[in-house]
């Protein structure tokens, strides 16, 4: 009898020899095309159902981001950075805004600084919404999936009226915002925050206190606090193994010294706590934004020396619509040489950025690190010794962005 | 002053730059690059955010960022480490034949910091730095292609007329 | 002249094979349950689910529309595959679950083309042989994600075929018959279905329903994020239409042994009924109804639960569901002694 198998033409004796000696392991490539494995392929060798190795094959959507940013000037990173991290889109831009700032030594106004925190506390309720949908669909729930990614819609809704752009906003600029919160956002807000109060009261039955649910995450994929510190993870990964870190408290930026918040800690570091750690920083998001709402201090939304620079007709543009257009300076800006660092706490984890330049009108060197790149480790370290089955568990737990971890 | 460790001061240049954000030490040659590094370590620097290079004319920056998750005192502080290597060296290792020569070759800092895995194999297939003793140096985003042209660097050119379609 | 009832009675049941509820009520319902699914799903997801095939009904033809699409798409045979086993595994698995139908009756006019005491045994018999086809079908694919598939089928099948023989048995020690006919009739006597004489037993048909239709909680052997399509990878065309459409009519068996064992068959209409219309009729309307009834109930679960790990289905079924049903059979001892 001849079993056709994927490697050649064996007999049945030669399979019971392949046992015997010892090589027993199938490999399997959860590519690129494949419902489970987003933007990537993952190389999973097997044994029986135990995984033994696992190699994250990334690259597959690498865009050359940092090539593409030394070589246009500085104002025009700021399409290519944002629609790289698409899910998070102000935390991209605001962290580079904030490294080009240094450089720049610009102080945006108060205003501004909490027009900052707002946009970037909705877009990171939309960004939890995304991780807990695509959760969702790993585990076989589709319910979870079409829940949140129709909840998502109010929020963007909001970021529309607020900058004009569903998700690519582009809404941060040196020295400020640039267009001031219209009339009405104040009570289509509140009104929205009611809604998802509700709505996490749905995901609480459905989704957290799931007997099923409950079965397959608990102690699975756990990850200590201190191999956690070893490995570099970030995010609310990082936090729900109990290390108490959040750059927003650690070392802060916009408007996030002056409000009053919590961070969220888990202590077993195993995936349901990640599920639980994304369902509270929704519920603090929510919090802070209508603090911010409601202390937001008067003012303009862009910097005197950015302001001075603006010609008549944008003045009266400025003026009459509330709108900062941009001023030729922006284009032809050619910064004081020196390098400077910026990190922002984006809804996956923390961004890094590191500016160089020269006195050109180009970047001297360009580099970001993104928070999904940082949390590989958790496929090549973590994955190893669970079943075939929780490799989707983890993989939807740690929020893995394939085309923020290549940029 | 963050840095006022004597053994560090000893073997390199601290500069700091607080409103910037920058803390740089700038180590002048490899040996000394290990010994701060393990003092680094020790004093309570226990994960890398960042490995990267820069081209210098002629040199070749390799930088790693590093900070701390359990030291309260050094929380919020990305320091980097640097080193500038010549470029006009030629490095004996194993590569293959048609890569771009010259290379970079720096000792791996994987054993002190594991955090550095990915992003020295990023660094070193963007900017041809060979880490040595890192032990999976295969390149993880740029494809069989391009691996061997250090793209990052200045004088990186690519052949248009593969990519056009007439 | 003596041939011409047997004729006559040949004639009839191969009409009940094919007519009623055979092939062409299997079809009707199989394409309306696939519909009802995706629009129950649909509106616990706040959306609206298949609309725009035949907008006016909102949307109930589009299980046909599909049906459609399956017969006109082209066929590829995968080189590596074993041909014989490939093409021939999915038809075995359809005709092997339509089977049972031989020993249903669903209306006291009916006796099978074998007629005997035991239908109930031969009925349930034949359930257990079709997931070996599935195992075919699994291995006969070139596909490592098909070879998975299978092997799972191969665990989880094992793992549930006693608690399913111990839960009938657990009936059949209180009806005291292996018979179909005589224990509907016992339940109308006693006017209580079997859902009240003996829940334990119910539940664990249930379960047994659930897990061997891969409905969820149980979706392990076609896990769309592990394993591509599980089973059918490999396959397209009337095919892939067969392997989906077999779990439904797996469960639809499934669901006519239900009712007819723990919800009185066709308890309103009596069992002395006679004729085509009183005894063939109006009870196989009945039976059929509670049949769908338990039916739309088990595939409403798909918007509710995400699936099982294997390993943790193949363990409940050894430690836990066997617990349950002996105590299902002990507790049908005991009323067969004091009753």
């Amino acid at each position: 009898m001849i079993l056709k198998l994927n490697e050649g033409v064996f007999n049945i004796e030669d399979v019971a020899n392949l046992e015997l000696s010892g090589d027993r392991q199938i490999e399997l490539q959860i590519g690129p095309s494949h419902p489970g494995s987003g933007h990537m392929r993952i190389k999973v060798t097997l044994d029986g159902d135990i995984i033994t190795r696992v190699d994250p094959d990334i690259g597959f959507v690498h865009r050359t981001s940092e090539w593409l940013s030394e070589r246009r000037e500085f104002i025009k990173a700021i399409p290519i950075v944002e629609r790289i991290m698409l899910p998070d889109t102000v935390h991209a831009n605001l962290s580079y805004i904030l490294a080009l700032e240094k450089i720049l030594d610009i102080e945006p106004p108060p205003r501004a600084q909490y027009l900052r925190s707002l946009a970037a506390e909705i877009n990171r309720i939309t960004s939890h919404l995304y991780g807990i949908g695509i959760f969702g669909i790993f585990l076989g729930s589709s319910t979870v999936y079409m829940w949140a990614f129709g909840d998502r819609e109010p929020f963007i809704d909001l970021m529309e009226a607020l900058t004009g752009a569903r998700i690519t906003n582009s809404y941060i600029v040196p020295g400020g915002v640039r267009w001031e919160m219209p009339k009405g956002f104040k009570e289509k807000a509140e009104s929205t925050l009611q809604y998802m109060e509700k709505r996490l009261n749905d995901y609480n039955d459905i989704w957290a206190k799931n007997p099923v649910v409950e079965a397959r995450t608990i102690n699975v994929g756990v990850i200590s606090s201190l191999d956690a510190i070893k490995l570099g993870i970030v995010g609310p990964n990082l936090r729900a193994s109990g290390v108490d870190f959040d750059t927003r408290k650690d070392s802060p930026y916009a408007a996030y010294s002056q409000l009053d918040f919590e961070i969220p800690k888990m202590e077993n570091g195993d995936s349901y706590d990640r599920l639980l750690i994304r369902i509270e920083e929704i519920k603090q998001s929510m919090r802070i934004i209508r603090q911010i709402l409601k202390d937001i201090p008067d003012g303009k939304i862009i910097a005197d020396g950015i302001y001075s620079q603006l010609n008549p007709v944008m003045k009266k543009v400025y003026e009459q619509n509330q709108r900062a257009m941009f001023p030729a300076f922006f284009l032809n800006m050619r910064p004081p040489s020196g390098e400077s660092t910026a990190r922002v706490e984006a809804g996956r984890g923390e961004i890094f950025f590191y500016l160089n330049t020269d006195g050109n009108k180009y970047p001297n060197r360009f580099r970001w690190v993104t928070p999904s790149f940082r949390n590989l480790p958790f496929f090549t370290k973590v994955a190893v010794g669970h079943r075939l089955a929780d490799l989707p568990t983890i993989y939807g737990s740690i929020d893995y962005f394939p085309p923020e971890a290549d940029r | 002053m963050l840095i006022n460790d004597p053994d560090i001061i000893k073997e390199s240049q601290v500069k700091e730059d607080e409103k910037r954000g920058i803390v740089e030490i700038l180590v002048h040659d490899v040996q000394s690059l290990k010994t701060v590094a393990q003092r680094l370590n020790a004093i309570g620097f226990d994960h890398c955010v960042s490995v990267t290079g820069i081209d210098l004319k002629g040199k070749i920056a390799v930088i790693w960022h590093l900070s701390s998750y359990s030291k309260n005192e050094l929380k919020g502080k990305v320091i980097q480490l640097r080193i500038d290597m010549e470029l006009n060296v030629q490095i004996d290792t194993a590569m293959p034949k048609n890569f771009r020569a010259p290379m970079v070759s720096v000792p791996s800092l994987v054993n002190i910091w594991e955090s550095a895995l990915f992003h020295e194999r990023e660094a070193h297939e963007m900017f041809g730095i060979d880490f040595q003793g890192h032990p999976d140096l295969r390149p993880i985003l740029l494809s069989d292609d391009f691996y061997g042209k250090w793209p990052m660097r200045k004088d990186f050119t690519f052949d248009k007329s593969d990519i056009k379609i007439e | 002249m003596a041939l011409l009832p047997l004729i006559i009675w040949l004639i009839e049941d191969l009409l009940y094979v094919i007519v009623f509820p055979g092939l062409v009520v299997i079809m009707i319902i199989v394409i309306f349950l696939i519909y009802l699914e995706r629009k129950i799903a649909a509106k616990v997801q706040m959306r609206f689910g298949p609309l725009w095939v035949s907008k006016k009904i909102g949307g109930a033809l589009q299980s046909i529309a599909d049906l459609m699409r399956f017969s006109f798409q082209e066929f590829i045979l995968p080189n590596g595959s074993d041909s014989l086993a490939f093409l021939m595994a999915p038809g075995l698995m359809f005709s092997f679950a339509l089977l049972p139908l031989i020993f249903i009756p669903v209306g006291p006019y009916y006796t099978s083309l074998f007629p005997s005491g035991l239908t109930i045994l031969f009925s349930i018999a034949l359930i257990t042989i079709t997931p070996i086809y599935a195992i075919i079908v699994g291995w006969s694919s070139d596909n490592k994600f098909s070879f998975i598939g299978s092997l799972r089928e191969a665990f989880l099948l094992i793992s549930y075929e006693i608690p399913l023989l111990l839960s009938v048995v657990a009936m059949i020690i209180i009806y005291k018959t292996l018979d179909y006919l005589p224990a509907v009739a016992f339940q109308e006597v006693h006017s209580l279905p079997g859902i009240i004489i003996n829940p334990i037993a119910a539940l664990v048909f249930i379960i047994v329903a659930i897990r061997s239709t891969g409905r969820f909680p149980f979706d392990i052997t076609e896990a769309d994020s592990e394993l591509v399509m599980g089973l059918f990878t490999e396959y397209s065309a009337l095919f892939f239409g067969i392997g989906m459409a077999t779990p439904y009519i797996e469960l639809y068996i499934m669901s006519l042994i239900f009712s007819l064992l723990f919800l009185g068959g066709w308890w309103p209409i009596s069992s002395h009924s006679a004729g085509l219309i009183g005894g063939l009729f109006l009870p196989g309307v009945a039976v059929i109804m509670k049949a769908f009834i338990v039916m739309a109930i088990l595939v409403f679960l798909r918007s509710v639960y995400p699936r099982y790990r294997l390993d943790q289905a193949v363990r409940s079924g050894w430690d836990k569901i066997i617990y349950l049903s002996i105590i299902a059979v002990l507790v049908s001892i005991v009323e067969a002694i004091v009753i």
